[in-house]
């Protein structure tokens, strides 16, 4: 039986991308959807964007949820409540960075750095509008 | 941060061309996989562990700037333990030439009462069990000098010929024949000591 | 048994005398059984070292152990990596080497409508040695907060889409 959402949950959906031009690698991975690689296109100068790791979840205000997007990367989103969350993005077990910002769907939020070979690592983040969810299906992964 | 990418499943080779090419991650990889083995030869030759992790990191961080120097002639595990084996024997020298000379280090050199003791006949290592015999020849090397340590591992454990353990450790084909002499014979005497201590 | 002997068996035990040295030696062990006595303690030395080192792990963790060495790289190719100058923007060696970034993110800003967009309130911290810069697209619908560690940043390989042409160049030593 599917759970209705609390009107303050955050429903999140986040992605760990790759941004690679030529590297053997990326054949492993699929591309992330056009309409995203589209906005990277416009913004980075990768060739190509992969689709590695994409997550959602339901954050009760005031309530964090850890995301692992990697072995080396998670993020930890903390629902503030009135669309305002702190991201806390801690790679190989140290924080990187951590940050409040403001998510109002359909906008991203995209945090993003080099990554070895000439590639960039993205977690792209955006809120999602949220009717009722399975609770199955409150953290999924690719 | 960079975006762990399964990278277990390279071969070295693969590994080391990737990093050859400047993927430091690849290169970590490498690390991790043949650390241990890195790290023990450096252990065995300076018996500290501070040490050994020292010289060991700075094997690594040599290995990533000469890499482009490795051909692979040999395994890049070679290769690598050549390159830590260097770093061990500089600082033994450096080391050496801080410590005062002492009569005992002398005696060492000229191989000491053991150059004088009768031929031994019990194999004091026979009927071992494998792991208490390592425990005991780790214990015996202990108490080796460094550069007696220096020269057993080099012929023993690295199997190198005496030409090469002399460019190595920079001394002449005679000085590392005595010590590997001597080096053996008080290792079989440690050995011997080791085994009347356990029988008693 | 003198020196010279006992070094010339162990020699010939270990595979290194010379051809012609090592003819006769057998005759020599056998005629002598304080010679075959020690060519058999050091053989049966040699046997029961061969392979019997006790191994020892690195006491650190992998991250930990690797943490170090990576730093150690970074410092030293730090003190040797050549800067680009461009040569016609000399005035640019005045600005920090987040000036690329900044100009962008001055550009995109201007650009910016009132908010739709997610906002950020404020950066609380980022790790050390690191840099947050960040700029938002408003025709994108999208807010990035690019993570570079400064030294990075002075290199020409920024990640955005389109560089500005910097014309000819000079390498700087740093």
């Amino acid at each position: 039986m599917a759970l209705p959402v609390r009107a303050a949950d955050l429903k999140l959906e986040a992605r760990l991308i790759w941004g690679a031009n030529d590297y053997k690698e990326t054949i492993k991975y699929q591309p992330i959807a056009p309409e995203l690689a589209d906005k990277l296109h416009r913004m980075f100068k990768w060739q190509n964007y992969f689709d590695i790791t994409n997550k959602t979840a339901s954050i009760p205000i005031n309530q964090s949820a850890d995301l692992k997007m990697s072995d080396a990367c998670t993020i930890r989103v903390k629902n503030l409540g009135g669309s305002r969350v702190e991201i806390n993005c801690i790679g190989h077990g140290k924080q990187v960075h951590k940050g409040t910002y403001t998510l109002v769907p359909p906008q991203w939020l995209v945090l993003g750095g080099n990554d070895s070979s000439n590639t960039a690592w993205f977690v792209g983040l955006r809120a999602i509008d949220g009717k009722t969810i399975d609770p199955k299906k409150s953290i999924s992964k690719n | 941060m960079s975006m762990h990418l399964d990278r277990s499943a390279l071969t070295d080779v693969d590994l080391v061309r990737a990093a050859q090419k400047g993927d430091m991650v690849a290169f970590e990889e490498i690390v991790a996989r043949h650390r241990d083995k890195i790290y023990a030869r450096a252990y065995s030759m300076m018996r500290n562990e501070d040490e050994a992790l020292d010289l060991s990191q700075e094997a690594w961080v040599k290995g990533w700037q000469r890499l482009v120097q490795f051909q692979g002639d040999s395994s890049f595990v070679t290769w690598m333990t050549r390159i830590v084996i260097n770093l061990c024997l500089d600082q033994l020298r450096k080391q050496k030439r801080q410590r005062a000379e002492s009569i005992e280090a002398l005696e060492e050199e000229s191989g000491g009462v053991e150059r004088y003791m009768p031929v031994i006949n019990p194999n004091p290592t026979a009927g071992l069990e494998r792991t208490e015999l390592r425990r005991r020849i780790d214990r015996a090397l202990a108490q080796l000098s460094k550069e007696h340590r220096a020269v057993l591992v080099l012929h023993e454990f690295e199997e190198l010929e005496y030409k090469e353990i002399a460019k190595r450790m920079g001394c002449s084909i005679g000085t590392v024949m005595s010590r590997l002499f001597y080096a053996r014979r008080r290792m079989a005497s440690l050995l011997a000591s080791l085994k009347r201590e356990n029988a008693e | 048994m003198n020196q010279d002997l006992e070094l010339k068996l162990q020699a010939w035990l270990d595979g290194e005398l010379p051809a012609a040295e090592g003819r006769g030696i057998g005759q020599e062990i056998a005629g002598d059984a304080e010679a075959s006595r020690l060519v058999a303690d050091l053989q049966a030395l040699k046997s029961a070292l061969a392979g019997n080192e006790l191994g020892v792990t690195v006491p650190d963790t992998r991250e930990f152990y690797w943490s170090k060495i990576e730093r150690q790289i970074q410092r030293e190719s730090r003190s040797l990596r050549p800067v680009q100058v461009p040569r016609r923007a000399v005035w640019l060696r005045w600005l920090s080497p987040l000036a690329g970034f900044a100009s962008l993110a001055c550009m995109l800003m201007l650009a910016v409508k009132p908010p739709a967009l997610p906002t950020f309130d404020e950066i609380s911290s980022t790790g050390e040695g690191m840099e947050a810069v960040t700029f938002n697209d408003q025709s994108a619908g999208m807010t990035v907060v690019w993570l570079a560690d400064p030294e990075q940043a002075q290199s020409t390989d920024t990640p955005v889409a389109k560089t500005p042409d910097t014309g000819d160049s000079e390498v700087e030593m740093e």
